[in-house]
Parts: C-alpha cells; sequence; structure tokens
C-alpha cells in the first residue's frame, strides 16, 4: 500500500508567514487571500536581497498609508521551489513571525489611490 | 511526406527496441502519438488494445490528453508478468503534480502496487511490485519507468537518468489490469489525471539490468516522440520555431500542435505584413502552458515579473490583480520620439480600480495605455492625455502607432481614432506592463487581464490587431 500524502491541514486564520512555513507552498486559492505586510526595515531588506540577487520574479513592496509595506500573499504558491524561491531561501526565516499575514480586501484598502486622471 | 516520415520514426523506433534486446520484454504498448486519428493510437504495437472510457482529445504531435475522468484500460493484467520480472513506463508529453493522478497504475487487492503516480505533495512516485520510490520534478514532461528482474533489484527512469532504489518487491500480485491516466484502486478507477500520455508499455523485465533497459526504452522512446513532434512542425518558420522550443523549455513540457500551428501563423503572418521588425519588446501572454513559458520573449527581451504566479495564468491571458506587473525590460526611448508603438491584448477590463495598462513616465514624452471606464485614453511621446472616444468595454487589440511628430493613430476593440497631439519629447524609463512606470516605480496599477504586449516602432495597427486577434482565438480553439 502506497504511503498517503495527507498534508496537515492549512491554517483557518494564520496571522504571520511563520504559521505557514511549515505548508509551504499554499495553494494559490488560498494564499491570494492574504497580503504579507511587513516594516519598512524589512521592505529595505527584502529589496536590498533582489537587488542583490536579480531574478527573473521579483516583488515590489508597495507602501500602506499606515506606514507599513504589503506584498501579495499568492508569492506563497511558489515558495520554496517555485518561481520565486531563490530569494525566498535567501531571507531570514527567523523574521517571517514579523511578517503579518492580513485578509487582501484590508491590505489592498490601505494602498494609495491615485487618481489616474491627474497623472 | 508527413505520413511516409512518421512511418519511418516508428520503423526506426521498433529496429531500435529490437537492436536493444528489449522488444521482446514489451509485452502491452501503445505509441499514442503519430497517427491521424484516435482509434489509430490505441490501435496497440504489442498486446492486446486498450479500451477507452471515453477520452477524446488526441493531438498528433503528442498523444491523448486526460479530461479528468477518462482513462484507458490496458487490459494488461498486473500478474500477466513475473513478480520479479517486471516493467511499466510511459512517456508523457505534459503533466502536472499538486493534485493526486496517475500516468498508470494499478493496486491490487493484496496492496501490491505498480504505478507512476504524480502527487499531491509534487513529488513523482514510482512503483514496481510495491518496491517504491520518489523524487521531485524539474521538468513535466518525459519517460517515466520501472523496471524489476529480481525480488531486490528494482530501477527507476526519471528525467533522462537511472535510479536503483533499494526497494524490495512484495507479496503475490493478483490480476488488476493497469490503467494509464488513472489509478485501478482494486477495482475502482481513482485519482484521474490531466496529463498527456504518448505512450506506454508493460512486460517483462527490460532486458537483464533494469539501468540498462530503462536507458534504452528512454532513448528510444525520446527520439521517436521527438521525431514524430518534429514531424509536425515541417515548413515552419524558423523564429517560430526558435520561440516554441524556448517556450516548451521553459514550461518543461510540449505544445500542442494546434498551438504551435497558431505560433506559427501568427509570426509567418507579422513577417508578410512587414511588423515582425517593428516590434522590438513583444511577450504572448496566451498559448504557453505557464506562466514562466508566457514571459518567454516573442521579441526583444524577457520581462521581469513583479508579484505574478502561475496562478494568475490560465494559458488564455494573465490576470491582474492591482499590484503586480511587468517591467518589458524595454526602454520607451529605445525606439525614436516620432516612430513608436505601444499595443496590448485586453481580455479582461480591471473590476475595481482603475488603472493603467501599459506606460513610461509621468510628464513630457510619455506613452500610456488606459482602458478606463467606459473609453481608451492614450498618450503617445506626449504629456497630454487624449480620450479617443474608444470603447474599452470588451476585449481586443488595443494600441497606438506614431510615425510623425504631429499625432499618431489608437486602435482600440475594432475601432480607430486619430489623434492631433505633437510629440513633445521622449520619456527614458522602462515601458511597464499594467501599469505605468514612473521614475522605476510602478503607479496606477492595473488588475486587467492581457494576452499580449508588444513595444517597437509604428507599426500598421489594423493589421497588427488582425493577426493578433486570429492568434488569441487560435488558441481559445485549441485549448
Amino acid at each position: 500500500m502506497p504511503d498517503d500524502i495527507d498534508p496537515a491541514p492549512l491554517p483557518e486564520n494564520p496571522s504571520t508567514v511563520a504559521e505557514l512555513l511549515p505548508h509551504l507552498p499554499v495553494p494559490y486559492a488560498y494564499a491570494k487571500q492574504y497580503a504579507c505586510v511587513f516594516s519598512a526595515e524589512l521592505a529595505d531588506r527584502l529589496t536590498t536581497v533582489q537587488a542583490e540577487n536579480p531574478e527573473q520574479f521579483r516583488v515590489t513592496p508597495l507602501a500602506l498609508t499606515d506606514g507599513t509595506f504589503m506584498i501579495r500573499g499568492a508569492i506563497l504558491s511558489e515558495v520554496p521551489n517555485g518561481l520565486y524561491g531563490h530569494n525566498f531561501a535567501r531571507l531570514d526565516a527567523s523574521r517571517f513571525d514579523e511578517i503579518a499575514l492580513v485578509p487582501w480586501a484590508d491590505a489592498v484598502a490601505l494602498l494609495p489611490q491615485p487618481d489616474p486622471e491627474g497623472l | 511526406m508527413t505520413a511516409k516520415a512518421r512511418i519511418t520514426a516508428i520503423d526506426r523506433f521498433i529496429k531500435g527496441l529490437k537492436e536493444d534486446n528489449i522488444y521482446t520484454d514489451i509485452n502491452a504498448c501503445c505509441v499514442m502519438a503519430g497517427w491521424d486519428s484516435l482509434a489509430g493510437a490505441l490501435t496497440p504495437l504489442k498486446g492486446a488494445a486498450p479500451t477507452n472510457s471515453g477520452l477524446s482529445a488526441y493531438d498528433r504531435g503528442v498523444g491523448i490528453t486526460g479530461d479528468g475522468t477518462n482513462y484507458l484500460n490496458t487490459n494488461r493484467g498486473s500478474s500477466d508478468d513475473g513478480l520479479n520480472d517486471f516493467h511499466v513506463g510511459v512517456y508523457a508529453s505534459s503533466f502536472s503534480t499538486g493534485t493526486e493522478n496517475y500516468l498508470i497504475g494499478s493496486l491490487n487487492n493484496n496492496a501490491t502496487y505498480n504505478a507512476v503516480r504524480l502527487a499531491s505533495n509534487g513529488r513523482v512516485y514510482f512503483y514496481n511490485r510495491n518496491g517504491s520510490s520518489d523524487f521531485a520534478p524539474s521538468v513535466y514532461s518525459g519517460c517515466l519507468a520501472s523496471s524489476r528482474d529480481s525480488a531486490s533489484d528494482m530501477g527507476v527512469l526519471f528525467e533522462g537518468a537511472t535510479y536503483q532504489p533499494s526497494s524490495a518487491s512484495v507479496g503475490n500480485v493478483d490480476n488488476r489490469d493497469l490503467y494509464v491516466l488513472a489509478l485501478n484502486d482494486r477495482g475502482t478507477t481513482v485519482s484521474v489525471s490531466d496529463a498527456t500520455a504518448s505512450f506506454y508499455s508493460i512486460g517483462s523485465s527490460l532486458g537483464s539490468d533494469p539501468a540498462t533497459g530503462l536507458a534504452a526504452l528512454d532513448a528510444r522512446v525520446s527520439t521517436l516522440m521527438a521525431d514524430l513532434r518534429a514531424i509536425e512542425e515541417t515548413g515552419f518558420d524558423r523564429d517560430a520555431l526558435a520561440y516554441i522550443r524556448a517556450v516548451e523549455a521553459a514550461d518543461g513540457a510540449y505544445l500542442e500542435t494546434d498551438v504551435k500551428v497558431a505560433i506559427n501563423n501568427l509570426v509567418s503572418g507579422l513577417k508578410s505584413d512587414g511588423l515582425w521588425e517593428s516590434m522590438a519588446s513583444s511577450c504572448l501572454l496566451c498559448g504557453p502552458r505557464t506562466l514562466a513559458g508566457a514571459l518567454v520573449p516573442l521579441r526583444g527581451d524577457a520581462p521581469t515579473a513583479y508579484g505574478f504566479v502561475d496562478g494568475d495564468y490560465d494559458r488564455e491571458g494573465l490576470a491582474g490583480d492591482g499590484t503586480s506587473y511587468l517591467d518589458s525590460n524595454r526602454a520607451n526611448d529605445a525606439e525614436p520620439q516620432d516612430d513608436n508603438h505601444n499595443a496590448i491584448y485586453l481580455v479582461a477590463k480591471e473590476s475595481g480600480q482603475d488603472g493603467f495598462e501599459m506606460g513610461a513616465g509621468l510628464s513630457a514624452g510619455r506613452n500610456m495605455i488606459n482602458a478606463s471606464v467606459s473609453n481608451v485614453f492614450t498618450r503617445c511621446r506626449d504629456a497630454t492625455e487624449i480620450n479617443t472616444g474608444l470603447s474599452s468595454v470588451g476585449s481586443g487589440v488595443i494600441g497606438m502607432s506614431r510615425s510623425d511628430s504631429s499625432g499618431y493613430t489608437v486602435r482600440a476593440l475594432g475601432g480607430e481614432y486619430s489623434a492631433t497631439a505633437p510629440s513633445d519629447g521622449v520619456a527614458s524609463e522602462n515601458v511597464f506592463v499594467y501599469c505605468v512606470n514612473n521614475a522605476g516605480s510602478p503607479a496606477v496599477i492595473s488588475s486587467s487581464t492581457l494576452a499580449f504586449y508588444s513595444i517597437g516602432t509604428s507599426v500598421d495597427l489594423a493589421k497588427l490587431d488582425t493577426h493578433i486577434s486570429d492568434y488569441v482565438t487560435a488558441i481559445g480553439a485549441a485549448l
């Protein structure tokens, strides 16, 4: 009889990326419900890692109106071995508990909303 | 000509198997590509004909594609070959992991298991008389097989290499038939696949050494499949072929013949209408199997993706989310101020915040395409925004082309507009897609779904529209 591959159920309301580490990669439909929200210091660190290791797939931390930064949670469907795996491996995993998982709509509501007509 | 070439390829394949002394070990086998019909593909090379539960998607270049419901019963029982003298193999032109599915398999009443399993954890599992081994795939196509010549000696073929895991056979087998594109689980069909199967073989140990026999099978089957695919590409444009090879390498799987024909028709058409050389940077964001394939450039440099993941891509377009975008890596000023085009194929307009579909710069000499709420707004080497009055509701090509300093032409979803808008410079930022590039940062990011973009010198937008629209239609029909 083959080994059953029955992954542990995904957390219903994960609060940080650290909680999802044992489950990565998580399904796209699950991951896209969230945004990863973090401090300006971590945003700088992420930008530096990517600048030092340019890959075809990157993220841009977007500034939120409350001073934090976000990237989309869907990235968690592509790590540790997917399209964003190389630079994910270069991040300090001990700080993943500083990256909050926020419902997507809540984070998007904090994006600055420029008026396209004015640009 | 092609029929003769296919016969030659099959003949060479059979002779090769015989030269390698493994032909007699094959007891049930179908070559499921290269024939004119599904019926031909299910005509056995050796052994009993398989029973088709209802599969209908057949492609002469790559084989039979599963539908997640139907499968083939090989009508070869697992104990028709010896417990310790057994091989099972498939050639898949495309497969996926992540959802439990099988390329071939049977699970017997006493739990003896023979299979190539594509598991939900992303790994490929091989079972041969219950002995097992598993691997993480780096490509999603190729020959996958196992062979056993003793109770303790099992070989596995995976991604062109052979392995001999320490994996003993187990128990007596009963006689469940092996299924292709599913698992026969003690009489119940489970874990049906949507992979594309091109070949299967079941029989006794491939020669006296599993590694040698599996390597020989791999070489012969892989050559046959490459020959059969190449025959379908006879007469293709050289640049179309180069693009197809690059996409297949990025996808890790092979494209269907109809998709390749659509690509070739597009490239040939663009060339015959004099558009190809004007397209300095372009991607087909529909057709390839994966996002990585879709970001292989048709022309120019590959874009850099910011935030997009494979789940955003469905072979008919790449869906934006209002935060993700592409850097085309093409500088807006790489083309002259008064000789420029930008174009996209809009599949579906954003439902949320209005965003720009493409652009560079926020001051003089800027470029911008904005499929806004109801109208298309543009800027082409000009800070002044133009409301073209052209509808943005629907799907199709939206582009702008400037060939002189006084104005430019806009085409959107079949309508055309002539903008009187003198050029006032040329912004130097790279052109971003799904937003506008503001000094290196994304601004006004769109959540539209796009199927194509192009940047270059001035073009005949009506002709570009015709070729891109025909391509998008052909892809929709092919999938």
